[in-house]
């Protein structure tokens, strides 16, 4: 999904590789059991993607795409600039 | 090897010193070969001229068919004001340069009041030149100026139109007046937090031509000339991350910059620019004029909303809005309430925090501190109510949602800090590690029992979902909804950890 998060494209576009991804992966209807994610801002999610969602992303925006799994989600918080892709969630080595 | 950076977000990485064909207007082609050798020495790859530069289109064409016209990014400029001219123009310089198209094409020097309104009219050029956006003969539209007034006429057009690309005069002289200065940051905020590409000239002034002006000048000013001066007028320019340089006009003076470019920072930078008399501001003043710029663009965007539905206020006391309006402050009290203890009141022409008596001054003190919003407070016991016909939230938050997404470079510096803090953070003395098990779990109680933090340094990432871009007054603590280390997908099954580790 950090892959598809690019200037440009349409948030849809994000969500219908996920669910591409987890169609390949031998899961297709897991996407249904929890939404994975959006952009973020002053609300935990600000748009959800989701079908039809024509939203562009911009650089300036940030994400947190949640894909999960069962019991297991991964999420990290993505930053958009111009100059591209930053994960500000990333803990110390 | 000169940098690159993002040419704003056309998604082209561009040189960050770009050729300036205005060098060319009177060159012979082999003194037009001589300059266009050092594009290749220096590996520049963006081109910048105009329909008015002389014969430098004509001399960048044979050049161009000979390195390949793909290899650059080709800018050049219509001056011409209405509609018809412009597109003949536009048409003609694809020809001059032997070319399909362009990857951006500007307004030429558009400051002028009357000239404005005209390539804005319905037949104007900017007309002309989306056409030929659309038309596939130019892939992006910016806008250029020179003159002291073109800071405020640029910030007037990019609310007119979403040019892709501004230009326009900086450097240490006439930074050092207060005036160009505080309207050069706020064009620079505006451009930043809409990804416009910033492209400055002038760069290597030393000051508007005195006495000794030669006959026919190839630059509108007095250039530098010493190298060590040149150098430092560059860097200038150049130490401030986000801005492209574009070479002078002057054929000698062009080849400089692009050399000094390759330099190191000189640490005599500071007292360069002291002596020329030029301040740099301080971090707060700095954070404080961004800050009141994005709150006014913000109460602007809250008003077109306005408009396109009709109506003409607004009463927003979500804590979401009020955070994004006033560009972090919440003036909240209980964390589990949806509004604090403010509103927005937008109008028109008005933008005013309502608010309590009891809470007025610590709103003003600290919350809204560098802001300019007049605040409004009445005693508790009077009714707050929504003015009649004015929208609230909720009537606005399909569109909100989407405006609140596009975040500003200062929010990102926010959740930067966020981000590493949370992720320094050691909960009982601990690091977040990655948690993984060998057996099925089946609540998440389960998973806090099991991944319990233990001593080690290997963690790499965990989840931070509820970062609020716009908080400067709560602990990062409080904003991770998920005190868990999440497992990465991907990393080893190491059987999950014990307390005893």
């Amino acid at each position: 999904m950090h892959e598809r998060t690019r200037a440009g494209a349409r948030l849809r576009d994000v969500f219908d590789a996920a669910r591409r991804a987890y169609a390949e992966a031998g899961y297709p209807d897991e996407w249904r059991r929890l939404h994975l994610g959006g952009t973020i801002g002053y609300q935990p999610r600000e748009v959800v993607a989701s079908f039809d969602d024509d939203d562009i992303i911009e650089p300036g925006m940030a994400f947190a795409w949640n894909p999960s799994l069962g019991a297991a989600k991964v999420e990290d918080t993505l930053l958009l600039t111009a100059a591209g892709q930053e994960l500000v969630t990333r803990v110390a080595e | 090897m000169i940098p690159s950076a993002p040419f704003g977000r056309t998604g082209h990485e561009s040189r960050r010193t770009i050729f300036g064909g205005a060098a060319l207007g009177k060159a012979t082609d082999a003194e037009a070969d001589r300059a266009l050798e050092l594009v290749l020495r220096y590996q520049l790859d963006h081109l910048d001229t105009a329909a008015s530069y002389g014969d430098s289109e004509l001399r960048i064409a044979p050049w161009l068919a000979r390195e390949g016209r793909d290899r650059f990014f080709l800018a050049t400029k219509t001056g011409k004001r209405t509609y018809a001219e412009a597109r003949d123009e536009i048409r003609l310089s694809l020809r001059r340069l032997g070319t399909d198209h362009v990857d951006l094409i500007q307004l030429h020097n558009l400051v002028d009041e009357g000239e404005w309104r005209q390539a804005f009219a319905p037949d104007g050029a900017l007309r002309a030149a989306v056409e030929a956006r659309d038309a596939g003969l130019a892939r992006f539209i910016g806008v250029t100026g020179h003159g002291l007034s073109v800071l405020r006429r640029h910030r007037e057009s990019l609310e007119r139109f979403p040019f892709d690309s501004v230009l326009f005069p900086y450097n240490a002289t006439q930074l050092a007046d207060p005036a160009y200065r505080d309207e050069a940051e706020a064009l620079i905020a505006l451009c930043e937090s809409r990804g416009v590409a910033i492209q400055t000239i002038k760069s290597i002034t030393l000051a508007p031509w005195s006495g000794e002006r030669p006959d026919r000048p190839s630059t509108w000013y007095e250039p530098l000339t010493d190298q060590h001066a040149i150098d430092l007028a560059v860097r200038f320019v150049l130490g401030r991350p986000g801005l492209f340089l574009n070479t002078a006009s002057s054929r000698r003076s062009s080849t400089r910059p692009i050399a000094a470019a390759r330099r190191r920072p000189t640490p005599r930078w500071p007292n360069w620019c002291a002596r020329a008399g030029w301040r740099p501001c301080s971090r707060k003043e700095a954070a404080d004029r961004d800050r009141t710029d994005l709150a006014r663009a913000r109460v602007s965007r809250v008003r077109e909303l306005l408009r396109a539905r009709g109506r003409s206020e607004a009463f927003l006391r979500a804590r979401r809005n009020l955070a994004w309006l006033t560009v972090g402050s919440d003036a909240r009290i209980v964390r589990s309430s949806e509004s604090g203890e403010a509103a927005v009141h937008i109008g028109p022409d008005t933008a005013e925090i309502v608010t309590t008596t009891s809470e007025a001054d610590r709103l003003r003190d600290e919350d809204l501190a560098g802001l300019d919003f007049p605040i409004v407070a009445r005693p508790w016991y009077e009714r707050r109510s929504v003015p009649a016909g004015a929208s609230t939230d909720a009537d606005l938050e399909d569109e909100l949602r989407r405006v609140r997404s596009r975040l500003a470079p200062l929010e990102h510096e926010r959740m930067r800090w966020l981000g590493a803090t949370a992720g320094a953070a050691k909960p009982n003395g601990t690091s977040p590690r990655p948690c993984s098990s060998s057996r099925p779990m089946s609540a998440s109680s389960d998973i806090a029992t099991s991944c319990r933090p233990r001593r080690s340094r290997s963690a790499r990432s965990w989840s931070w979902s509820s970062a609020n871009a716009g908080g400067s007054t709560s602990r990062p603590r409080e904003r991770c909804r998920s005190a868990h280390p999440q497992r990465r997908r991907g990393r080893s099954s190491r059987p999950f950890a014990t307390s005893s580790e």
